[in-house]
């Protein structure tokens, strides 16, 4: 085994000035080079720099975009508007690209790869099969050898406008007429229609959302009723809108009735998916739910209690959001959670109930910083992981980008040796100061989890000995370090701070542009976070007030 | 009954005058099975990750010119002659903790290992080649490998050494079982007889008469989109323009045949029995070499039967935590990072030697494919790399390229080349890159350089 003082050589060769670029930015994380990459795609990106020049100290509209709707959003469509066709999803996100950014509705999503047309080609085939399996079903006059001109025109104003999320201009109704009449000579009604149905499916009107009819007002440029309800919706229920909403862009009625359709969909929580999506990317805990751990160590960590973590953050976040105070503090700090029997066993108490249970946590629970989803994912199979929650925490929570080791330094956390604990381990290894040029930022956030076991069990002694779980923050910028006796008092601080409501704000930003908050927008950073607090950091109104500003509304004018 | 050889295949058609009616494809098989095979080259690559210790590769590669494989390179002793090593290349990229997926694009990643998994910073080299050798077959290129589920100690990221541009990773099929279907079956599949979706067996011309004329108007509508768009955003539809194309590209008129090329050996192919292994299996948390042995002969096949001539086949890149089951003496399950900072030799040593047999593996299977006057080997080149050169550690600088095949004489094999210290990969790559016809003077990458002669 080795010796503490082998692992406390640091595993160093030091490269004194590299922690000089430790110092990241607000929102680094899901900065424009991960989320938006307008400089890395080409020019495809957000097109930012096609903007207008800015007056000072004005805030700049976007640029209209193509934006891409994710395999899930598409195969969430298919279903919507094809009742009874069969699910695609894991069809699609088999063979979709692995991501660009922290968010699956990046616009910098690109998917459409030859292998991932080729499986929509499949995707829409099957899920025309219900339409031109009986096409006397969808309309009597589809029963004829050669149907109507009419009859094809209105399958399109009925069906195809609510594919393509928009009125069907008269030009598209004559060439999606011309073809299906070409297809019903050439194969038949049945083959025709099926072959319409994906053609619609496989346009770009649909597998984008496209900024292309609005109207000009006032320099800028209104998306039209249309445009607007499909942001809504795809934001909010990650799907199409549904009937009221199409109902209100087929009236005029938006931007009008924007807010309170806003409102009304985002308290609907069960159709609500484009909100849950963005509560499980936002700090990314579901992938407890594969988390592998030494049995022989933790022995109440069944691969069942792994996804009942995963399912206990998803619970308590959205029952959160969805309250009526949807209390960004209360992630930080509520003791209420949902737990199975097998998952109380973890946590200490007891739950009687077969499947989830509403429970009060003990009182050294603080939200999601003391949950096992955050807790058990970042730690070891057999031991905690003090660097990596520290730097988890920056990183998620308060969205500051810090650098991976350099390449010369032996990243792998102390490994128990039975006689010290993680944080005397590291605390010898940070002596090193070219150790603790960075890891200042990290293990004495860390230290304050280490009440907390790799599977998220409190823990009051480690290896015979009381846990000091003190720490303290010390910011990137050089200023005083602030401790904390503990993780109760870091809660707090947490829960308090701007850096942490700025940090969420820039995800829900993120999350609602497909783009991070960027220089062009930065200066929306302060009344957003002054609007959040004086609202009681209100998460719900922070979305809908992002759902209805200027910003969604209008486009800068191409 | 007796597998048909590419070349018996060929001429099985009976094909002269008719021969215009068949696919790309399969025109460029009766070509080659004619021996007319000098312009058509294949690509194969492999490439583990957490290094690859150089000391055992300096042992193991002998001290003279001449390649005599002992060691961990024991394995790969039957294919000496068609060998080069090239020892001592410098990777001054991708040296980033973890961070090694940067060795088939010679750019520093954009981002990397903070939630966003790996995002490359341009073109791969296989992809740089798919693009000009696989015009005309079903997909440009096939990259299936092991996905790495343990690194970073929770975080679950999707990786691919493979990319079209910056930002932009090719992706990869993790589950054999998965990539068998979408290499072998796959959209096209539904245009083969009996195969339909929607009843009865409607004659292949005329599906795939149905396919071409929906994937013309799909083609003519993206256009029409694309002129409406601001210059920035037209970029958006051109990777959807290019794959509608290419699989445009692929429906043409046959005399019977379905579109995949199909000698006995192709059309007889069984899906593999191992697939990725359910989440938390021990086949899902390491690595286990049968998913890798499937992987690699669903590539080896693809390419042999003519549905793609560049393949990628990886082990996890980079400072992997994922271990190794179902290879005695590798530790049983122990992170493969961890192995090198307890210096368990004997555990490396063997997953080392288990690497030069998976890559055996690989051209051996090339090799069983006769062609023209010899095997496939001859207008193939079997690369092999790890995305962390010598060791994750300390070691990223010290990269052991080996080439399998010589490309008709562009590579002289059956030898070693050591290089200074500080040699860049990209004289190399260059030099591999000219011999696929891609004359990129002196820039791949981030990097410039002359090419290395390697021939």
């Amino acid at each position: 085994m080795k010796t503490p003082q082998k692992l406390a050589t640091c595993f160093v060769v030091a490269i004194a000035t590299w922690c000089s670029a430790c110092v990241g930015t607000v929102d680094s994380e899901s900065g424009g080079s991960s989320q938006d990459q307008p400089n890395n795609m080409g020019g495809s990106g957000g097109g930012r720099e096609e903007s207008p020049p800015l007056a000072a100290g004005k805030c700049g509209l976007l640029p209209p975009a193509l934006r891409p709707l994710t395999p899930v959003q598409i195969a969430r469509t298919l279903r919507t508007l094809v009742p009874g066709a069969p699910d695609v999803t894991q069809r699609l996100s088999e063979v979709a690209s692995s991501g660009a950014g922290r968010f699956s509705n990046a616009l910098a999503r690109k998917d459409l790869t030859t292998p991932f047309v080729e499986a929509l080609i499949e995707a829409t085939q099957d899920t025309a099969k219900p339409m031109s399996d009986k096409p006397a079903d969808l309309r009597s006059c589809l029963g004829q050898a050669s149907p109507s001109k009419q009859c094809v025109t209105e399958l399109l104003e009925e069906f195809g406008s609510r594919v393509f999320r928009r009125p069907f201009s008269e030009e598209e109704l004559t060439r999606y007429g011309a073809f299906f009449t070409q297809q019903v000579a050439d194969f038949g009604v049945p083959t025709a229609l099926r072959q319409l149905v994906q053609a619609l499916f496989m346009s770009g009107h649909f597998l984008f959302r496209t900024e292309l009819d609005g109207q000009s007002v006032d320099g800028k440029m209104a998306l039209n009723p249309y445009e607007l309800a499909s942001a809504l919706s795809y934001l909010i229920q990650d799907g199409p809108p549904d009937d009221v909403l199409w109902g209100k862009a087929k009236a005029g009625a938006l931007p009008k009735d924007l807010k309170a359709e806003a409102q009304r969909l985002i308290t609907a929580p069960k159709t609500a998916y484009g909100i849950r999506i963005f509560l499980d990317e936002l700090y990314g805990l579901s992938l407890v739910a594969n988390a592998d751990k030494d049995r022989a160590v933790y022995p109440k960590f069944t691969d069942e209690v792994g996804r009942d973590m995963a399912e206990e953050h998803e619970r308590f976040v959205e029952d959160n959001f969805f309250s009526e105070a949807s209390s960004f503090e209360k992630l930080f700090s509520s003791r209420k959670s949902f737990v199975t029997p097998a998952l109380a066993a973890v946590y200490g108490v007891t739950s009687n109930t077969q499947g989830f249970a509403s429970v009060e946590l003990p009182p050294e629970r603080h939200g999601i910083l003391t949950q096992g989803a955050f807790l058990a994912l970042y730690a070891q199979r057999d031991e905690t992981n003090v660097v990596r929650r520290g730097r988890v925490i920056r990183e998620r929570l308060f969205c500051e980008n810090l650098p991976q080791p350099p390449p010369t330094v032996n990243a792998v956390p102390p490994r128990p040796d039975g006689q010290l604990s993680q944080r005397e381990l590291l605390e010898r290894h940070n002596k090193d100061q070219s150790c603790k040029q960075c890891h200042q930022f990290m293990d004495p956030i860390g230290y304050l989890f280490e009440n907390f076991d790799g599977i998220g069990q409190h823990r009051s002694e480690d290896l015979g000995e009381p846990v000091n779980a003190s720490g303290e923050f010390v910011p990137l910028d050089g200023g005083k370090p602030i401790a904390f006796a503990g993780l109760s008092e870091f809660a707090s601080f947490v829960q308090r701070s701007d850096l942490v409501s700025s940090c969420f704000l820039s995800q829900a930003y993120t999350y609602t542009h497909g783009r991070a908050l960027g220089d062009r927008e930065a200066c929306l950073s302060e009344p957003m976070l002054d609007e959040f607090k004086q609202d009681g950091k209100n998460m719900k109104s922070a979305l809908i007030r992002l759902a209805t500003s200027d910003l969604f509304v209008f486009r800068a004018q191409p | 009954m007796k597998p048909l050889s590419r070349r018996t295949f060929g001429f099985s058609l009976g094909l002269g005058a008719a021969s215009g009616l068949l696919t790309p494809i399969a025109r460029g098989l009766i070509a080659e099975a004619r021996g007319e095979t000098s312009t058509v080259k294949r690509y194969i690559s492999f490439c583990g990750g957490n290094g690859l210790d150089i000391g055992r590769v300096e042992a193991a590669v002998g001290k003279g010119p001449e390649l005599k494989p002992t060691g961990i390179m024991t394995p790969l002793a039957p294919h000496a002659k068609d060998l080069l090593a090239l020892v001592g290349l410098s990777g001054t990229v991708g040296q980033l903790h973890g961070n090694g997926e940067s060795v088939f694009t010679l750019v520093e990643p954009t981002a990397c290992c903070k939630g966003v998994g790996f995002v490359p910073g341009g073109i791969s080299i296989d992809r740089h080649i798919a693009k000009t050798v696989s015009k005309g077959r079903k997909l440009s290129s096939v990259n299936l490998g092991i996905l790495d589920t343990q690194s970073g100690g929770g975080d679950v990221e999707p990786n691919t050494l493979s990319a079209d541009g910056p930002g932009q990773p090719f992706p990869a099929i993790y589950d054999p079982i998965k990539a068998f279907a979408a290499i072998f079956g796959g959209a096209m599949g539904s245009a083969n007889p009996g195969t339909g979706s929607s009843g009865g067996t409607p004659p292949v011309d005329l599906l795939l008469k149905q396919k071409k004329s929906l994937l013309d108007f799909v083609l003519d509508d993206t256009q029409r989109l694309k002129q409406r768009l601001a210059a920035p955003e037209r970029v958006r539809l051109d990777q959807y323009l290019e794959s509608l194309r290419e699989i445009e590209s692929r429906l043409k008129p046959t005399v019977g045949a379905p579109e995949v090329v199909d000698a006995a050996t192709c059309s007889n192919m069984k899906a593999p029995s191992v697939g990725q292994g359910a989440p938390k299996s021990p086949q899902y948390l390491h690595v286990s070499p049968p998913v890798v042995y499937a992987h690699i002969d669903i590539a080896v096949m693809a390419v042999a039967c003519g549905l793609t001539n560049v393949a990628t086949i990886f082990t996890p890149p980079g400072a992997t935590h994922m271990g190794f089951v179902d290879l005695p003496g590798a530790g049983n399950g122990q992170s493969h990072h961890n192995l090198h900072h307890n210096a368990q030799v004997a555990e490396l040593t063997v997953i080392d030697t288990w690497f030069m047999t998976a890559y055996e593996r690989i051209i051996s299977k090339v090799k069983s494919f006769p062609d023209a006057a010899g095997t496939l080997l001859d207008s193939t080149l079997v690369l092999s790399a790890n995305a962390s050169g010598g060791a994750h550690h300390n070691g990223q600088k010290s990269h052991t390229i080996l080439l399998a095949g010589s490309l008709g004489g562009k590579i002289r094999t059956g030898r070693s080349m050591r290089f200074a210290p500080g040699t860049e990969l990209v004289g190399p790559y260059l030099s591999i890159l000219q011999a696929f016809g891609l004359q990129d003077a002196n820039k791949f990458g981030s990097q410039s350089g002359t090419p290395t002669s390697l021939a």
